[in-house]
């Protein structure tokens, strides 16, 4: 049983100045395209990691971010947030999965071909709002 | 072999063409150093191969002057990705230096079309770089 609500408010969090645009206010479809999850034979992981953040304050979003996400080296630029609804229209799940934070979930299963996972990607970069930190997080 | 012909708009001047090829140029030298980078540090980024790059500045010379520059990105999955906002649609394509060229519109909820089709496609590739301009005159 899924138990997401449609209204609930899923978060990619961004590492990529290049997958948002402050200009235009919008998220860029690269911040959507699931990572491979074989060279050989090449296939993308079903899966694309969100979190859950609906309810929780912004500055308690970006530490989640901050402690549970970024890496070092590789620091949060931006989260896309995504009403879920707009997963379930594409035909996609939303299944918790509690790690490595119990408000992971993983938006699945993302085809294994690469046209497919691009459209999808359009679809949820184009329903999503950018969201910057209010300072470097 | 070369796939495309450099086929910059006509109507722009050879001091704007240029400016373009420049422009284009240092986008894809950027996107490059944070691929690089982005290696050092994940493991599960894929590196762009270099005729990714080179398929995609080729492309780019070959869109009309009648509409913007589209936002450039790496992709995790190793390709290059290009997208416009006409309005509130969103085009999108990406290249993976594999001589091919994917491409998803959607104006809204009801019309979309996605395909792949070769860079030396003739017909459907030429058609729809025509076509853009007037997608941006009908949504903006």
């Amino acid at each position: 049983m899924n138990d997401i609500l449609q209204d609930e408010i899923l978060t990619r969090f961004i590492f990529s100045s290049r997958h948002f645009a402050r200009r235009n206010e919008t998220i860029k479809f690269g911040a959507f395209m699931p990572p491979y999850a074989s060279k050989d034979p090449p296939s993308y992981s079903p899966d694309l990691s969100v979190y859950r953040l609906s309810g929780l304050s912004d500055n308690e979003k970006w530490t989640i971010g901050r402690e549970y996400v970024q890496i070092e080296g590789r620091s949060i630029k931006a989260r896309a947030d995504l009403p879920a609804r707009e997963v379930y229209r594409n035909k996609l799940k939303v299944i918790s999965d509690m790690q490595p934070h119990e408000r992971h979930a993983n938006i699945t299963p993302f085809p294994p071909d690469r046209l497919a996972c691009q459209r999808l990607a359009t679809k949820l970069a184009r329903a999503s709002k950018l969201v910057t930190p209010p300072e470097e997080v | 072999m070369k796939i495309l012909q450099d086929n910059f708009d006509s109507l722009l001047l050879p001091a704007d063409k240029a400016l373009l090829r420049k422009h284009i140029q240092r986008e894809l030298d950027e996107i490059r150093e944070e691929v690089k980078e982005t290696c050092k540090v994940v493991s599960d980024v894929r590196p762009v191969p270099q005729q990714a790059y080179d398929e995609t500045s080729t492309l780019l010379k070959r869109i009309s002057s009648g509409i913007p520059m589209p936002d450039l990105m790496w992709l995790e999955d190793g390709g290059i990705g290009l997208e416009w906002r006409p309005g509130d649609g969103i085009i999108t394509m990406s290249l993976y230096g594999d001589e091919h060229v994917n491409f998803v519109v959607v104006l809204d909820n009801q019309h979309e079309i996605a395909g792949t089709c070769p860079l030396s496609d003739t017909l459907l590739l030429p058609n729809f770089l025509t076509i853009l301009p007037e997608l941006f005159q009908q949504r903006t």
